[in-house]
C-alpha cells in the first residue's frame, strides 16, 4: 500500500517546487536534482539507442541464417526434422536449389532474340509494328529488354530487406558528389563536422593545432606550387590560401559566397570584435554590380575559357571552407600521391613504392 | 468445338440460313457471325447497328455518342488486326500503353468474336484492383448499352455483381478468378480469359499465369490474352510459348505518346520530398502551362507535400501576381474515398483575373498513377524515384513497409505519363548515373515479396501437388514456401505429407488468411463465434481510425474512449459494436474519428463471411458475461495466431518474437495500458523500426494448451522465453500433482517472473 504513495523524499515534490520557483535563484540541492534529472534523461537516451542496437542486431542475426541452416541445427540438437522442409524434399526439393521449372532452353540463345525478331518469327501475325517507337528519352531500352530476355533464373534466397533511410534521395547514401574531387571533399567534410561539436578543452587544443597547421601550410603550398608548375599545371585548388585572397583568380572571388568562406578564416586571426563584424556585414550588404558581365562580357568570357571550370570553382569553394589542418592534410596527401613527396621528410621519392618503403609514415609524429 | 455449336446453326448461312429458329435473322446484327472467325469489318457493322445484338433492344442515343468516342481510341483503329490474331491463336500477348483503350475495348472485341452468350460461356477480364474492376465494368456496361450486373458484371472479394446465365462479360479481380479456380480447376465456365495489367505482376496474376499455361494445354478451346502496359512483353511471350522455340504472338498497340524530355539532377538529393516540392514550384514559376504529376510514396507524405506546396504557391502568387497563376494540389492514393479520387479529373483552376497567368493543377500521387490511371493534361512529371514497397522476409517473418527506390521500368513508365497530351518533361530527382547504376531493371514481382501462406493453401486446394516444380513465371524463395507449409501444417490445414485436411479444405473456402480462417472455424468451441466473426471482418478492411494531422489530439482522445485495455482485437470488436449500437450513423463515426466507409465495408464483409459460415454449419454463438466473453475471445485468438506471439524481456517494453527472437516494440497505435508479459500480434512490420501491430494480451497457459506442437519446449532455442514457458509448465504440472501446495508456490512464481 505504501508503495503506491509518494515517499516524502520523492523528487516529485521537488519537481513541483522547482516548477513553482524556476525564476528564483536555485539552491544547491535543486541544482543537484536538475543535474540528476539530466543525467537520467541522458541515460534514457542511451538506453533507447542500445535498444535500436538490439533490434538491429537481432534482425541481422535472424536474416543471416537461412531456414535450412536453422532446420539442420534443430535436427542436430533436438533430433526432430522440420516438417515443412520434409514436405518440400518429398516434392523433389534440395536445399540450395530454387523453385520452379528448370527451363532447358539455353539462356544465350534466348538472349539473342530481340523482341522484333521474336514477333517476325510468327509470320502469320500481322501486327502493326510501331516504327515510330516512342523513344521518350535517351535511356537505352535495349539493355532492359535484353535483361528480360536472358534465360530464366529463379531465386534461391529471399529478397533482402531495406533499412529505413528517411527522406534521403537516391544515391545520396551511396556516394558523395562529383567523383573526381570526391575523396578529398569527403575527408574535409568529416573533419569539419567533428570540429563543430567539441568541448572547450579540445577546442583550445584545436586552436593550437590550427595555428601550427596554418604555419606549415604556407611552405607546403609553396612546394605544391613548384612541383605542380614543374608538371605543367596552370592551376590547382590546393594553391589557394585564404589569408591571401588577392592572389585568387577573379572569377573565384565572384563565385565565393562573401561572408562564410573567406571571412571565416580571417575572423579567427582577428579575434574579431562586434564592430568589425558589423563593418563586414555592411560591406557585404553594400551594393555591388550584379556581375562583371554587365561591364565587359567579352573579356570575362575569354578569361573563363582560359581558366577555371565550374568543377574547379566548386572544389575551390569547398577547399577554402575547411580548417587549416584539413587543408594541410589535403595538400600533403596530394603531394604524396601525386609526386611521392613527403613534406616531413622534405624530399621527393622516386615513386610510390620508394615512398612506401623509405618514408616512416604519413604523419609528423612518424618522423620524430 | 465451338463452331459446331448447335445454338449457332441459325447464324450460319451455309448450314441453315433459312431456319426459323431465329425470328428475325435480318435484324440480328450478329447474323452470319462464326464464333472466332469474325472479322473487324463484321464487328464494325454490328457496332453501327441500331439494335443491340445482346439485348435485341434498340440502342439508346447515348450509345452512339460513346461509340464515336471509342472510335478515337488507338485500339479501335487496329480492330481488324486484333480479330485476325484472335482467330488464329490460342494465346496472345498484348502490349498497349495506358489509355490505349485495351482494358475497355479488347474484352468487347472478344465478345463479338467469341460470342460467349451463344454457348453459355463467359469472357473474364481480370484486374489487380477492386476499384478498377468495378469502374471498368460500369464503363463497359455503358458502352455496350446494357445494365451493369446483367450482360456485363463484375466480381470482387465480398461483392458479386453478376447474374448467372445472363452475364457473359465479367470483370473481376485476379484474386477472385484464382478463388473460382479452386472449386473449378478447369474454369469450364469461361471461353476466353483476359489477364489485364499483367505487368503489375501481382501475386494472383502470377499464379494464374502458371495455372492457365497448363490449363491451356488441356483445354484447347480456351483462349487466353495477356495484356500488359509495358515493354516487357517478351518475357510473357516466351513463358507462354506453346511450341518449343516459338514464342507466343504479340499484338501491339502503340500508345498516343509524345516525346518526353528527361532531366536529371546534378547531385543526389539529401531530402527527396523537399526537392520535389522545390521542383514543383520551379515548374509552376518558370514552365509553360500544363499540369504536373508528382510521385510520392504514401498518404501522409502526400498530404504533407500538398499542404506545403499550397502555402508556398500562394506565397509566390501573392508576391508576383502578374506572372504566377493559381496552383491547386490534388492528392491521390488508394485509401482516398472514390469521390475524392475523382478530383484528379477536375480542370486546372482558372486565372485569378481574366488576363492573369493561367492556373495549374498538381496531382500528387502514389504509384497508382504510374500505369493504371490516365490523367489527361499532364505535361510535367516529377519523379523522386521512390515508392512504398511491401517485402516479406521468411527468415524472421517480417513484412517491411519501406520506401524503396523504384525500378528503371517504373521510372520509364512515370516519365511516359508526361507525354499523354503533348510533348512533356520529366524531372528525375536523382542523377543519370544513379539511374543507370542504382535502379533495378524491373520491379520485383509480388510473388517474391509476399507471404505465401494463403496462396499455398489455395494451390493445394486446387490440386497442385508439386509446389516445388510449379511453373512459376518467377519462382519465390524456397524459404517462403517452407514458411507457408509450416504455418499450414501447424494450423492443421495440411497433414505431415502435405495433403489437404478436411479442416484445410474448409479454411480454403474462406477468402481470408489461414490464421483468420482457423480462428473463425474454431470460435464456436469458445462460444464467441459472433465476436470472432466481427474481429475477423474488422481485420479484413482498411484502417478504421481517422487521424487528421491537425486534430491528432482529438482523434487520440476519441480513440481512447473506445479502447479496451486488454487488447486491440477487443478494441476493434468494441468499435464495431458501438458503430452498430449508434445505428451505423455517419455523424457518430465522424465525431469518433472513425472511417464510416471502412466500417460500412466491415459490416458488408461480416455479412459475407456469415454466409460462408452458414454454408459450413459453423454456429454463431455468444456468452453473456462480458468478462468471460473477453477471455474466451482471447483464447480463440490464440488458436489462430499462436505462431505470432511475443514475450516481454527486460523492463523497457522490449518484446522478443517467439522462436525468431526478434526484438520488437509495440506499435504506437497499440492501446494496451500496461505491458503484459505475453502478447499475440496480428502483424510484425518493419517501418522506421520493427513493430508488432494489433496486439492482445494472452496467458502462457493457453499457448501451451491450444498449440502444444508449436510450443513444444524441446524444440525451443534456449533463452528467457523458453525459461518462462518452462516455469508455466512446471507450475501446471505442480498444480496437477498436489493442489495443496500449489497456491503458495504460485505466488512465489509470479513474483519471480515480475522481476
Amino acid at each position: 500500500m505504501a508503495e503506491d504513495e509518494d515517499d516524502y523524499l520523492s523528487d516529485k515534490f521537488l519537481a513541483d517546487l522547482n516548477a513553482a520557483s524556476s525564476s528564483e535563484p536555485k539552491t544547491y540541492s535543486a541544482r543537484r536534482k536538475e543535474a540528476e534529472k539530466k543525467a537520467k534523461l541522458k541515460q534514457e537516451q542511451n538506453r533507447i539507442k542500445s535498444r535500436r542496437q538490439l533490434e538491429l542486431e537481432s534482425r541481422e542475426a535472424g536474416l543471416s541464417k537461412s531456414l535450412f541452416e536453422r532446420a539442420k541445427e534443430e535436427e542436430a540438437t533436438v533430433g526432430k526434422g522440420n516438417k515443412a522442409l520434409a514436405m518440400m524434399m518429398k516434392m523433389g526439393f534440395k536445399p540450395g536449389q530454387s523453385l520452379g521449372q528448370v527451363h532447358d532452353e539455353p539462356a544465350p540463345e534466348a538472349a539473342s532474340v530481340t523482341p522484333e525478331r521474336a514477333v517476325s518469327s510468327t509470320p502469320e501475325v500481322e501486327v502493326k509494328e510501331s516504327s515510330a517507337e516512342p523513344s521518350r528519352d535517351g535511356t537505352p531500352f535495349e539493355s532492359m529488354t535484353r535483361g528480360l530476355g536472358s534465360g530464366i533464373k529463379h531465386r534461391t534466397e529471399p529478397l533482402p530487406l531495406n533499412e529505413w533511410a528517411g527522406k534521403k534521395g537516391i544515391g545520396s547514401l551511396k556516394r558523395g558528389p562529383s567523383p573526381s574531387s570526391l575523396e578529398r571533399m569527403a575527408k574535409m567534410a568529416k573533419t569539419t563536422e567533428a570540429v563543430d561539436q567539441d568541448t572547450f578543452r579540445s577546442r583550445a587544443r584545436e586552436d593550437y593545432l590550427e595555428r601550427r597547421a596554418e604555419g606549415r601550410l604556407a611552405p607546403a603550398q609553396a612546394t605544391c606550387v613548384s612541383l605542380d608548375e614543374k608538371a605543367g599545371k596552370a592551376f590547382n585548388v590546393l594553391w589557394l590560401n585564404p589569408n591571401n585572397p588577392d592572389a585568387f583568380p577573379e572569377e573565384l572571388m565572384n563565385a565565393l559566397p562573401e561572408e562564410p568562406v573567406v571571412a571565416k578564416t580571417r575572423r579567427r586571426q582577428e579575434q574579431e570584435t562586434i564592430e568589425a563584424r558589423l563593418r563586414k556585414q555592411m560591406k557585404a550588404d553594400a551594393l555591388q554590380p550584379l556581375s562583371p558581365e554587365d561591364d565587359s562580357p567579352s573579356k570575362v568570357a575569354e578569361r573563363d575559357q582560359a581558366q577555371l571550370t565550374p568543377e574547379q570553382l566548386e572544389e575551390a569553394v569547398k577547399f577554402l571552407s575547411q580548417s587549416a589542418q584539413q587543408r594541410l592534410a589535403a595538400v600533403l596527401s596530394y603531394l604524396r600521391s601525386e609526386y611521392s613527396y613527403c613534406f616531413w621528410c622534405g624530399c621527393q621519392y622516386n615513386d610510390a613504392e620508394d615512398l612506401q618503403q623509405n618514408c616512416p609514415g604519413e604523419n609528423e609524429e612518424d618522423h620524430d | 468445338m465451338a463452331t459446331d455449336n448447335p445454338y449457332l446453326a441459325h447464324l450460319n448461312p451455309k448450314k441453315g440460313g433459312k431456319s426459323s429458329a431465329s425470328p428475325t435473322p435480318g435484324n440480328n446484327p450478329l447474323y452470319g457471325f462464326l464464333p472466332r472467325r469474325v472479322t473487324g469489318e463484321q464487328a464494325r457493322k454490328a457496332l453501327e447497328s441500331d439494335v443491340n445484338p445482346f439485348t435485341m433492344q434498340p440502342h439508346t442515343p447515348q450509345y452512339k455518342k460513346i461509340l464515336e468516342a471509342r472510335k478515337k481510341l488507338p485500339v479501335y483503329s487496329q480492330m481488324d488486326e486484333f480479330f485476325k490474331i484472335f482467330s488464329e491463336n490460342q494465346i496472345i500477348v498484348m502490349v498497349g500503353e495506358t489509355g490505349s483503350g485495351k482494358t475497355t475495348q479488347i474484352p468487347q472485341f472478344v465478345c463479338y468474336s467469341d460470342l460467349p452468350h451463344t454457348k453459355g460461356k463467359m469472357v473474364a477480364c481480370t484486374q489487380p484492383r477492386r476499384v478498377a474492376a468495378m469502374s471498368v465494368a460500369k464503363r463497359v456496361a455503358d458502352e455496350m448499352d446494357v445494365q451493369l450486373g446483367k450482360q456485363v458484371g463484375y466480381s470482387i472479394r465480398f461483392e458479386d455483381m453478376t447474374e448467372p446465365g445472363t452475364t457473359f462479360l465479367k470483370y473481376m479481380t485476379d484474386g477472385m478468378l484464382l478463388r473460382e479456380a479452386m472449386n473449378d480447376p478447369e474454369l469450364t465456365r469461361y471461353s476466353t480469359i483476359i489477364l489485364d495489367e499483367a505487368h503489375e505482376r501481382t501475386l494472383a496474376t502470377d499464379i494464374l499465369m502458371g495455372l492457365l499455361k497448363t490449363l491451356a494445354k488441356r483445354r484447347t478451346d480456351l483462349k487466353l490474352i495477356v495484356m500488359s502496359a509495358t515493354l516487357d512483353a517478351l518475357k510473357f511471350q516466351k513463358y507462354f510459348s506453346l511450341k518449343h522455340g516459338e514464342v507466343a504472338p504479340l499484338f501491339k498497340v502503340p500508345g498516343r505518346t509524345h516525346p518526353v524530355e528527361v532531366f536529371y539532377t546534378q547531385e543526389p538529393e539529401p531530402d527527396y520530398v523537399e526537392a520535389a516540392i522545390r521542383t514543383v514550384l520551379m515548374i509552376h514559376r518558370a514552365e509553360e502551362p500544363g499540369d504536373i504529376l508528382l510521385f510520392l510514396t504514401g498518404e501522409e507524405e502526400i498530404e504533407d507535400a500538398c499542404r506545403k506546396i499550397k502555402i508556398e504557391a500562394d506565397d509566390l502568387m501573392n508576391q508576383d501576381p502578374d506572372s504566377v497563376g493559381p496552383l491547386v494540389c490534388i492528392p491521390l492514393y488508394s485509401s482516398l474515398p472514390p469521390q475524392q479520387q475523382q478530383r484528379i479529373f477536375d480542370p486546372p483552376p482558372p486565372p485569378r483575373t481574366p488576363d492573369g497567368p493561367p492556373g495549374r493543377k498538381v496531382v500528387i500521387s502514389t504509384n497508382i498513377a504510374e500505369t493504371s490511371l490516365t490523367i489527361d493534361g499532364i505535361v510535367y512529371v516529377v519523379d523522386p524515384g521512390f515508392s512504398k514497397q511491401k517485402v516479406y522476409n521468411p527468415r524472421i517473418r517480417v513484412e517491411s513497409l519501406l520506401v524503396s527506390p523504384i525500378s528503371k521500368a517504373s521510372a520509364q513508365q512515370r516519365a511516359g505519363r508526361a507525354g499523354r497530351t503533348r510533348p512533356g518533361k520529366c524531372f528525375r530527382l536523382y542523377t543519370e548515373r544513379d539511374f543507370m547504376k542504382e535502379l533495378e531493371e524491373q520491379t520485383h514481382p509480388e510473388i517474391l515479396r509476399s507471404n505465401l501462406a494463403n496462396t499455398v493453401l489455395e494451390l493445394v486446394k486446387l490440386g497442385i501437388k508439386d509446389l516445388v516444380r510449379f511453373d512459376y513465371v518467377d519462382a519465390p524463395a524456397p524459404e517462403t514456401l517452407m514458411r507457408a507449409l509450416e504455418l499450414l501444417n501447424f494450423l492443421a490445414a495440411l497433414d505431415d505429407d502435405g495433403n489437404l485436411t478436411a479442416l484445410g479444405g474448409i479454411m480454403a473456402e474462406f477468402p481470408l488468411d489461414p490464421q483468420l480462417a482457423k480462428m473463425l472455424i474454431v470460435s464456436p468451441e469458445f462460444k464467441c463465434s459472433n465476436e470472432i466473426l466481427t474481429i475477423v471482418a474488422m481485420l479484413s478492411v482498411p484502417n478504421v481510425w481517422v487521424r487528421p494531422p491537425s486534430q491528432r489530439k482529438e482523434a487520440d482522445a476519441a480513440k481512447q474512449m473506445l479502447t479496451v485495455p486488454d487488447g486491440d482485437h477487443l478494441t476493434l470488436l468494441n468499435v464495431y459494436n458501438q458503430y452498430v449500437a449508434n445505428g451505423q450513423d455517419k455523424n457518430w463515426c465522424w465525431q469518433s474519428y472513425l472511417s464510416a466507409r471502412a466500417l460500412q465495408q466491415a459490416d458488408n464483409v461480416r455479412a459475407q463471411l456469415q454466409r460462408n459460415m452458414e454454408k459450413f454449419d459453423i454456429d454463431l454463438v455468444s456468452i453473456q458475461d462480458s468478462n468471460k466473453l473477453y477471455t474466451a475471445i482471447r483464447m480463440a485468438l490464440v488458436c489462430g495466431f499462436f505462431m505470432q506471439v511475443a514475450h516481454k524481456e527486460g523492463e523497457k517494453g522490449n518484446y522478443l518474437t517467439v522462436k525468431d527472437n526478434q526484438v520488437v516494440a509495440l506499435h504506437p497505435s497499440c492501446g494496451l495500458d500496461n505491458q503484459p508479459e505475453w502478447v499475440i500480434f496480428h502483424e510484425f512490420v518493419l517501418t522506421t523500426r520493427p513493430y508488432i501491430r494489433t496486439v492482445t494480451e494472452v496467458r502462457p497457459e493457453w499457448l501451451l494448451e491450444f498449440a502444444p506442437q508449436y510450443f513444444d519446449l524441446s524444440t525451443f532455442p534456449d533463452g528467457e522465453t523458453k525459461r518462462a514457458l518452462q516455469r508455466v509448465l512446471n507450475k501446471k504440472q505442480g498444480k496437477a500433482a498436489g493442489r495443496v501446495d500449489g497456491t503458495n508456490s504460485d505466488k512465489r512464481m509470479t513474483k519471480k517472473q515480475k522481476r
